[in-house]
């Protein structure tokens, strides 16, 4: 085929099977109106003004007032005018609260055929709306499930009284005291699967005085001194930055918050147009003594786009806690320029491979090619089952070249190097192996620069004292990111077992001692296995279906056609429970010989947290359509009843790993950032955390409970150990110790 | 030559010099930049959907991009490279938004992945349909990028190339041998 008899039916086929819908006319409109307006003045001869995303359109005026004012009364006053513009409401965002604001009057939810959509809440602006709902109890059976097949994509909208039908993000006018958000559908549902055309009444009031709205500090570095006297209570901030050759870094905002700071700035690149600035790692945040600075990365500030951000530059958003912290804070960025060499040049050469290559043979070239003013060096050309590798030396100006072989078109490929250049080696990988006498093409050479890093300092100008984890400072955290590598192996004496899924260097289920040994390896390839409490059975899934295992007998009953996940044995072990997708979506309850099986549930995703004492109760967690936890719900064994218990606060979205304790009085969940842990008693009370690691790369991957309320188990992905660090906890006393004999996902754990 | 691909050259044509006059419009009259954003906006949408495969999200990174290209259009240096500075630009955004996201919202243990709303999938109208957006999702990634720049952005080679900083035969070649292929694929 070539240009002139591919048909326009085929390019049309490839066009539709991206899938794109049709772009909206509400949002080309709404775009085409702000663009209209940003335009207008801007030849009103505004300045350039940096931009806010998604609520740029709030920044647009807020900047333009910033820039009149300067001219009016100059920077510092602009400082506290621009406190009175924006402000941050924590959970919300960003908001314009320069026009009186409105909130929702109370939260609103809706429940039909056991789904439940509720608007927990709603901000109003004179610019922009912003509405928060959830939704909870939607089966899993009603979304996709490789049919390749979308679900409903219908957005939601506002119902205003008069009938006008508005985006949820549009300003809802000030005369209307109540709207209706409707949703047309479940998101990606599929028809017929759940109900539509959700209705929700909501009604708005003007928010409280005592609402909390944080203001937004545009940090400015002071032109004269600060005088106390002529902003008063000013805090005005200072960021001094450095300039280097390829980027800028800055601290644009911040914003304070009750117990530290949220940071925004931008990274700008300073280099040629063509080249791209790639960031590599992640930022790196240091205190004034060197020490590591943990943040977060606030999912409901969007950072300034300060509308430079081509050529890899970036704008960027970091929340840190202010406890401890000695300020100048030291911001660090790194990465690497990427700059094109010459776009038109290209080489050509010829290699036989013969006709018949064969994986692993190696053909020893050494051949100098002209190359963009240079030489280049290709020294071999290697064959794989699929392909070929090429390793080049592209001297001291290159760092990478493309390869093609004339007439191969390659499925795919890859290349890697040394940053500074050198050697070089780039695979492509073909449908059918090329054979004969073949032609390189040699083009598009590249040059990356060594990673350089871009540091900013900031300091506030008023250092705040913050209390050690206020929101918890009637209970003790035990295990936090100074203490962890702190901690003593457990002392002798403590002698007990733990059920791990071992991750490297392959995955399997071992049982194992505190102090390693006695390490048995209970099934090779098997992973997430559950443990009866007598220790005597283990559970797991396999290809083969539900096996249970007699570990003393090492009898295996193999339950073909079940598979699932989250297995539960009940305290006399004479009852299973796990979350099933195949044998009906919900949770599965069935006898230790694999009959009586009972659908407890409906959704496909809950999170068992366990059995009550008597065996009588299965508990577990589901996502509230409050979207600020999973809420904990109970099943009764004997009624089949479920109903919902408490909250499960700030858990995490994505698995919370609910256990409850042996003894049934205290349950254990991750927290939402997925690193930190709760406890909490069954009767919802005393929910305190127990670890509190904020740095990033740290998680939990696994949760388990002693005999008691006494003891707990916790696995840990850490930078250091990211197959898991086996940790245990005594609660009460908040001693912490580390297993260093055990590393893996922890499954369960047995005291003799 | 067919007749059917020189007028849709000779169309092409007379439609780069007319944006080209807009470019250089709207560097003086900022009010004349929406001529440009009505006769690209759909297509910056389509590219950065197919990329996003969220309305929401390619609606919102839409709209960055263009005040970005807004703000910018001063910097541009060649005017007739319109298109190829506007999809770059809409590609950085893209970039900046899975930088986020990735920062956000990193899954280390992939549990519960399925809740995501905004599926992957795409729409299929027919089983045909469905085994050539198969074999599109397995190419590598620079080849998507080729159809979405040409199929969904609309480019011309000579403006892929641009943006690639790849030379136009190159990539007028590779895209039509990636046809060539899909369609030999299909038909096997």
């Amino acid at each position: 085929m070539d240009e002139w008899n591919i048909t326009p039916h085929f390019e049309d086929r490839v066009r539709q099977s991206f899938g794109v819908p049709e772009i909206r006319t509400e949002f080309v409109n709404q775009l085409n109106s702000d663009l209209e307006k940003y335009a207008h003045n801007k030849t009103k001869k505004a300045s350039a003004f940096p931009k806010l995303s998604p609520v740029w359109t709030i920044v647009f005026s807020l900047l333009i007032l910033l820039t009149v004012s300067t001219l009016v009364i100059g920077p510092q006053r602009v400082f506290a005018a621009v406190r009175g513009l924006f402000g941050y409401i924590p959970g919300v965002g960003i908001v314009d609260q320069s026009a009186p604001i409105r909130i929702l009057a109370e939260p609103v939810s809706v429940t039909r055929a056991g789904i439940t959509v509720s608007v927990n809440q709603a901000v109003l602006t004179d610019t922009e709306t912003r509405i928060g709902f959830g939704i909870s109890g939607v089966p899993l059976s009603a979304y996709p499930h490789g049919e390749k097949v979308a679900g409903c994509s219908d957005r939601e909208y506002l119902l205003l009284p008069d009938g006008t039908r508005i985006n949820p993000n549009a300003p809802i006018p000030t005369n209307a005291k109540q709207a209706t958000f409707v949703l047309p559908c479940i998101s990606n549902t599929l028809p017929g699967s759940v109900p539509t055309n959700w209705q929700i009444p909501l009604r708005f009031i003007p928010a409280p005085p005592d609402l909390v709205i944080l203001p937004v500090i545009d940090v400015t570095a002071p032109m004269n001194p600060i005088d106390d006297n002529t902003v008063a209570g000013s805090d005005l901030q200072v960021t001094e930055t450095t300039t280097l050759a390829q980027a800028e870094l800055h601290v644009n905002q911040i914003i304070e918050t009750e117990d530290g700071y949220i940071l925004m700035g931008s990274l700008r690149p300073n280099i040629p147009e063509g080249s791209w600035l790639q960031i590599t790692g992640v930022p790196t945040l240091h205190d004034a003594t060197g020490k590591k600075i943990s943040y977060s990365m606030p999912d409901n500030v969007q950072p300034i786009d300060t509308g430079s951000s081509g050529q890899g530059g970036s704008d960027w958003a970091l929340q840190i806690k202010g406890a401890g912290v000695k300020f100048p804070l030291t911001i660090g960025f790194s990465g690497v320029v990427i700059s094109p060499i010459d776009t038109q040049a290209s080489a050509s050469t010829t290699i036989d491979v013969g006709m018949n290559p064969q994986p692993e043979q190696v053909w020893e070239l050494n051949q100098e090619i002209p190359l963009a003013g240079t030489t280049i060096r290709l020294l071999s050309v290697s064959a794989f089952s699929d392909g070929y590798s090429f390793a080049i030396e592209t001297g001291p100006t290159l760092s990478s070249v493309s390869v093609e072989i004339e007439g191969y078109p390659a499925l795919g490929g890859g290349g890697g190097g040394q940053p500074g250049g050198g050697k070089y080696s780039t695979s492509l990988v073909f449908a059918e192996l090329p054979k004969g006498r073949l032609t390189l093409l040699i083009s598009n050479p590249m040059k990356v620069s060594p990673t350089e890093s871009w540091q900013t300092e900031w300091q506030p100008q008023v250092i705040r004292d913050f209390p050690a984890n206020p929101q918890v400072s009637n209970s003790q955290i035990c295990l936090t990111d100074e203490n962890l590598s702190l901690l003593q192996s457990l002392p002798n004496g403590l002698t007990g077992k733990m059920l791990l899924t071992e991750l490297n260097p392959d995955q399997q289920i071992v049982l194992q001692n505190f102090d390693g040994s006695q390490r048995q390896l209970l099934v090779s390839g098997g992973a997430r296995g559950a443990l009866s409490a007598d220790g005597l059975q283990l559970a797991y899934f396999s290809a083969e279906g539900l096996v249970i295992q007699n570990l003393a007998s090492a009898e295996r009953l193999v339950l073909a056609g079940r598979q699932g996940y989250g297995l539960h044995w009940s305290p006399d072990g004479n009852q299973l429970a796990y979350v099933t997708n195949l044998e009906f979506f919900g949770i599965a309850v069935t006898d230790n010989l694999g009959g009586n099986i009972r659908q407890i549930s409906t959704l496909g995703y809950e999170s068992i947290a366990g059995w009550s004492t008597d065996g009588m109760q299965l508990y577990f967690a589901v996502p509230s359509a409050t979207n600020d936890g999973f809420m904990l719900k109970v099943s009764d064994m004997t009624s089949g009843q479920v109903h919902d218990l408490f909250l499960l606060k700030d858990s995490s979205r994505k698995a919370p790993y609910p256990t409850i304790s042996a003894d049934g009085n205290w349950i254990a969940y991750r927290a939402g950032d997925n690193s930190s842990l709760y406890l909490m008693r069954m009767d919802g009370s005393q929910g305190h955390k127990v670890i509190e690691l904020a740095s990033s790369g740290y998680a939990i991957s696994g949760i388990a409970w002693g005999p008691d309320e006494n003891l707990l188990g916790v696995s840990l992905i850490t930078p250091e150990v990211p197959n898991g660090k086996i940790v245990l906890l005594q609660p009460d006393g908040c001693e912490a110790y580390v297993l260093p004999a055990l590393q893996g996902i922890l499954d369960g754990m047995a005291i003799p | 030559m067919t007749e059917s691909g020189f007028v849709l050259q000779t169309q092409k044509t007379s439609s780069q010099l007319h944006e080209t006059s807009l470019v250089q419009t709207a560097r003086v009259d900022p009010k004349a930049f929406g001529e440009l954003y009505q006769l690209y906006v759909e297509r910056v949408f389509r590219y950065l959907y197919s990329r996003l495969r969220n309305v929401h999200d390619a609606e919102d990174v839409t709209a960055q991009t263009f005040m970005a290209a807004f703000e910018s259009l001063p910097k541009l240096r060649d005017d007739h490279q319109f298109a190829s500075w506007l999809f770059t630009i809409a590609r950085n955004k893209a970039m900046d938004h899975f930088r986020h996201v990735k920062y956000t919202d990193s899954d280390l243990d992939g549990t519960h992945a399925h809740l995501k709303y905004d599926s992957l999938s795409v729409v299929i109208q027919s089983e045909q349909s469905a085994s050539l957006a198969k074999l599109i999702q397995d190419l590598p990634e620079q080849d998507r990028e080729l159809l979405r720049l040409r199929f969904l952005a609309e480019m011309s080679f000579p403006e892929i190339g641009r943006m690639l900083h790849r030379k136009e035969d190159t990539v007028k070649k590779s895209i039509y041998r990636l046809l060539a292929r899909l369609h030999s694929q299909l038909e096997e």
